[in-house]
């Protein structure tokens, strides 16, 4: 390699590029050489630099075991297995030829032993043997799901089980066809005829999302076609069970096939019916052209054709020109929306893919465009049945991609606890002190899920009571007191007596310590329960400077359970607070996880673990997401627990907060009161939810000005924050900021500031706080502007909208920034950048699919500014706006009549 | 794990070699384990691979290696051509059955490295030796062998910054040759 071969120069200019600034590269480039092609190559390379690779981002050894894996390397069982099965008997088969030998299993043609089912058979063998029950109890679980599965386009599971030394199996349909792409191209098959096959495969798929299964794996070697032209869809969810672990260890874990896999397999993300869509669009893509689409790529598929295709012809078609107009227009759509990265902006399942196709077959208008978030949700609303359905869909698929390992029985839980301990008499009194908390447990279970206390009048008495047994019992040794103590300050917690639960908690936390020392696995639990106390009254510091010890230690000592899932459920809130959304979902996947190890996962307690699930989704602002969650853990609720259940009614309440959040403030009003009255009708000291669920009902409506309503309910809320939370908490501040937003909307400037210096009391710098902080200031500036004091509020700005850009959610963003824009155009200053119209215009179009209420209020400032400069877009834009949000606020709400006003003021015009 | 115990003496005698060879057979053993505990088969046979990659040694001309860094070199270039082989012979595997079904089963199974990625890395690096061979030798001990970047460096005796902006190449260009066929 000499200095003047291409080769060095284009590395040269590679190197040279990276020192210079990334803005400047593609001139200094220009300046290098006036070589084209050497630039597009360096160019390339740049290009190459920045984008992030599964294969070389990790190390090799972490593929060796795949390798490993393999026969090549596994001699001693590969003849084994080949000789020795054959005649030998697993379940009600026998087997009669070996197929085939993978790396993880081996498939043999099989007949049923008693002659029964004349057919022949496929069986999957895995080579791993599970080795414990729970193992077993999982893959039991998930191959029941699957051979419920019947439709006459999937290959039928017939029988799966494990055999005598351990070893899993699956009993498959025997299928005889070729695969998808080696059929429509080996025919010839015509463009209409390609896609009325694909029809079928989708309705196949999407009477598995029906019946909450994900396939996770489509692609054309999965989808047989026989001669008859009967497509077969295979290997639902065998992927899933065959790599259990592979979803354990997430640093490695790579989609089953890269080619096909759609982007969130790629981070970990939820694995939800949209990504099968995903896998269809691929493979629809294939089979009309012969080749996939290429990632990011953000042509038209058919503008992606070009005469030097190198694959095969895939087409009847004369000529790249034919298939060119076949796919030009509906055909692109279609693709384009199956193929969204965002799972959002997909079909959202197989069905509307299919219904979709069907619409362009008939020569009817598809529907494929810009989606639009409030028109698919409100289909699913509608249409009960389907809704929980996919909703089901929606929570299974952000099950399957949580690292469940194990489901708990209850012997399995004794069996730790009992490992756990070395001498006779400890074990001894473990599992009498075990035994005794599933006894109260099961006697408390009425009151942590809440029945309307005419149903259970004792509960509270029992709580009580049952603490003065245990400080009485000095027969309880040192650990089962502990593990009593947290037990009970959880039980205080259930039933409202919020501090008692944290000295309960503390005092627990305080003896483990004494006589476990700072190891114990159980002073962890004992910890984390304080920690869930700390969170349940609002003290995020003391909760997280606990959980920071208790987590790591809870995972060193292996712990798992119902004691884990409270710690991950309090990190959830934790993460929530500090703003770190991501990880609240993480988190609260993670105690979903827990819940189903615990208890099942049909057992009443895992609803809670959803409504994490779906808080952390609200608070990333996904709320298209977290009222699907909702939606679908409330119909549960309501299907397991009733209506008068606690559990139920906090679902509603968040539930509302999603649709409020999400500006559709009718539909969350009525939830709201429906949950109101749900709670005043259980009864007992108020959670905290429900305290949370009035003051936000207190803030709506305010916000929809509605006077009346609003006094009585934020009197409500007041009385139930006095109670539980005190009158200097942040909630408290809340409901005054409620109270300021309101005298604002209604004109009354005197009593709004009162209302703002006490909220602004109440709400000191934490990090919890700084969203509060910043809308609260935010409004104050729109009570400053209101008096023409525009430097004033233009100062306070900035420092607001970095406060609110902490979180996720763009209206309060959104109002501020057009506050700080109608200051600056009243009254200019440093604080004015010329980028902030442009940042105003970016928020705007991130909520452009809401419909949001409150865009008003920023619109109507925007069209101020607009107004004396182009006057008709100006007045165009604004009456779109109106007309968005009329139904939301009513024609008489002060700001429809301020907008109106301004738009009446306009120059020329009429209204 | 260090085996700079030993010297770079030419034409090392069978028992430098065994001792070098124990030394990276215990690293190799750890990691493969390492994967072994997050897959919990059964099948997992690190000793196989070791003693493979120690007979491949044996065999070679170049078992009369001058250093350690050379030593690595071969280990690297050794697991190149399993991931080769293996690739190879899983893609003829394939091609043997004609059953579709079964085809369809077997490839549920695909590891964290499919065998057309497998081959297609191997083009790559191909086309990287002709390029920038030093570059492509990074790759290997890096990437295959998994020493470190400043490891690297030691071993070839140039800088850090060498080595990183070496890498940092070789990754862009084979990252260019394989995204083609990413999808």
């Amino acid at each position: 390699m000499t200095a003047n071969t291409p080769g060095s120069k284009v590395r040269e200019l590679f190197d040279g590029a990276l020192e210079i600034d990334a803005a400047d590269r593609a001139a200094w480039l220009i300046r290098q050489t006036d070589d084209s092609v050497l630039r597009a190559r360096v160019q390339a390379l740049l290009d190459a630099q920045r984008t992030p690779s599964h294969l070389l981002d990790q190390p090799f050894a972490e593929k060796l075991s795949g390798i490993l894996s393999t026969p090549a390397y596994d001699l001693s069982t590969h003849a084994k297995t080949a000789s020795s099965m054959i005649g030998q008997r697993i379940g009600a088969y026998v087997i009669t030829r070996l197929i085939g030998q993978g790396g993880m299993a081996s498939v043999f043609e099989a007949q049923r032993s008693d002659g029964s089912y004349s057919q022949s058979v496929a069986i999957k063998l895995l080579r791993r043997t599970l080795h414990t029950e729970l193992e077993l109890r999982l893959f039991q679980r998930e191959q029941q799901a699957l051979a419920a599965l019947e439709h006459p386009n999937i290959a039928r599971l017939l029988d799966g089980g494990i055999t005598d030394s351990g070893a899993p199996y699956l009993v498959m349909e025997r299928v005889h066809g070729t695969d998808l792409l080696r059929f429509v191209q080996g025919r010839n098959l015509p463009l209409r005829e390609r896609l009325s096959l694909f029809v079928q495969i989708c309705d196949a798929v999407n009477a598995a999302h029906r019946a909450l299964i994900v396939h996770r794996d489509i692609k054309p070697a999965n989808i047989l076609v026989t001669d008859e032209g009967v497509v077969k869809l295979l290997d639902f969810g065998i992927a899933k069970i065959l790599n259990e672990d592979a979803a354990a260890a997430p640093t490695t874990y790579a989609p089953m096939t890269p080619e096909y896999a759609a982007p969130e397999q790629f981070d970990g993300r939820t694995i939800t019916t949209a990504t099968d869509v995903y896998g269809l669009g691929v493979v629809l893509h294939e089979a009309l052209t012969g080749s996939r689409p290429k990632r990011g790529d953000t042509r038209r598929a058919s503008d992606a054709i070009t005469p030097h295709a190198t694959q095969t012809p895939p087409t009847t078609a004369r000529n790249t020109g034919e298939l060119k107009r076949f796919l030009r227009g509906d055909i692109d759509n279609i693709l384009r929306q199956a193929l969204a990265i965002e799972p959002n902006q997909r079909y959202s399942s197989a069905g509307d893919l299919a219904a979709d196709l069907r619409r362009f077959l008939d020569g009817q208008p598809v529907q494929a465009h810009p989606p639009s978030g409030w028109y698919r949700t409100r289909k699913f609303v509608g249409r009960n049945r389907l809704a929980v359905a996919l909703c089901g869909a929606l929570l299974l698929g952000l099950l399957a991609s949580l690292s469940v390992a194990l489901q708990q029985a209850r012997e399995a839980r004794r069996q730790t606890a009992v490992a756990l301990s070395a001498e006779a008499d400890s074990r001894a009194e473990l599992a009498h002190a075990t035994s005794m908390r599933d006894f109260l447990e099961a006697l408390f279970e009425p009151v942590r899920i809440g029945i309307a206390e005419g149903k259970a009048p004792t509960v509270r008495e029992l709580v009580l009571a049952g603490e003065t047994q245990l400080r009485e019992n000095s027969r309880l040794g040192a650990e089962a007191r502990v593990e009593m103590l947290s037990f009970f300050a959880f039980l205080h917690e259930s039933i409202g007596e919020l501090s008692s639960a944290r000295r309960l908690a503390t005092e627990s936390v305080e003896l483990a310590q004494r006589t476990l020392g700072s190891e114990d696995p159980r002073y962890a639990a004992a910890l984390a329960m304080r920690g869930f106390t700390a969170v349940r009254m609002e003290d995020y510091l003391a909760a997280e400077a606990d959980m920071r010890i208790a987590l790591p230690l809870m995972e060193k000592t292996g712990q798992r359970g119902w004691a884990l899932a409270n710690a991950m459920q309090t990190m959830s809130s934790i993460e929530n607070i500090n703003g770190h959304a991501e990880k609240s979902l993480e988190y609260a996947k993670g105690d979903l996880a827990e819940r189903i190890f615990a208890f099942g996962a049909g057992d009443r307690r895992v609803g809670v673990g959803y409504n994490n699930i779906a808080d952390a989704l609200e608070a990333m602002g996904q709320y298209r997401q977290s009222i699907l969650a909702y939606e679908s853990a409330y119909a549960i609720q309501l299907a397991r627990l009733g209506p008068d259940s606690t559990e139920t009614t906090l679902t509603l309440a968040g539930l509302a907060s999603s649709y409020w959040r999400a500006g559709q403030w009718r539909r969350a009003r009525g939830l709201f009161q429906q949950a109101m009255d749900r709670f005043d009708h259980v009864g007992g000291k108020a959670q905290l939810v429900q305290i949370y669920a009035v003051v936000k009902l207190c803030m709506l409506e305010h916000w929809l000005a509605h006077a009346a309503e609003a006094e009585q309910t934020c009197t409500k809320a007041r009385t139930l924050t006095a109670a539980s939370l005190g009158r200097n908490s942040a909630s408290w501040g809340d409901i005054e900021s409620a109270e300021f937003e309101g005298d604002l909307e209604l004109g009354d400037l005197t009593k709004a500031h009162a209302a703002y210096l006490l909220a602004n009391s109440l709400y000191p710098p934490t990090v919890a706080n700084r969203l509060r902080r910043g809308r609260l200031q935010s409004s104050y500036a729109e009570w400053l502007m209101r008096q023409g004091r525009w430097d004033e509020a233009r100062k306070l700005l900035p420092e607001a909208i970095s406060d609110i850009s902490t979180r996720p959610h763009k209206i309060p963003l959104l109002l501020a920034q057009a506050r700080l824009l109608f200051a600056c155009d009243k009254s200019p200053g440093p604080e004015c950048s010329t980028g902030l119209r442009g940042d105003y215009e970016a928020t705007l179009a991130a909520v452009a699919d809401l419909d949001h209420p409150q865009t008003l209020i920023a619109e109507t400032l925007i069209a101020q500014i607009d107004l004396p400069v182009d006057s008709a877009r100006a007045m165009e834009r604004l009456r779109a706006v109106i007309a968005k949000v009329e139904t939301e606020l009513g024609v008489t709400h002060p700001r429809m009549l301020a907008a109106r006003e301004v738009l009446a003021r306009s120059p020329g015009q009429a209204e | 794990m260090s085996v700079s115990g030993l010297s770079g003496s030419a034409a090392a005698s069978d028992e430098q070699v065994d001792h070098l060879f124990a030394a990276v057979y215990a690293e190799l053993r750890q990691s493969a384990h390492r994967m072994r505990r997050l897959q919990r088969g059964d099948t997992l046979n690190t000793t196989l691979l070791v003693h493979e990659l120690y007979l491949r040694f044996k065999k070679s001309d170049s078992a009369r290696f001058e250093s350690t860094p050379q030593f690595f070199a071969y280990a690297a270039r050794a697991l190149r051509s399993i991931m080769v082989d293996h690739a190879r012979s899983r893609i003829a595997e394939r091609e043997r059955i004609s059953d579709m079904t079964m085809l369809a089963i077997l490839d549920a199974e695909t590891p964290a490295l499919s065998p057309n990625q497998a081959l297609a890395l191997n083009d790559a690096l191909q086309q990287l030796e002709r390029d920038d061979a030093r570059a492509a030798k990074v790759v290997e001990l890096h990437f295959f062998a998994g020493l470190s970047l400043p490891e690297v460096a030691r071993h070839l005796e140039l800088t850090t910054r060498t080595i990183d902006r070496d890498w940092r190449y070789a990754r862009a260009f084979l990252q260019s040759v394989l995204g083609d066929s990413s999808h």
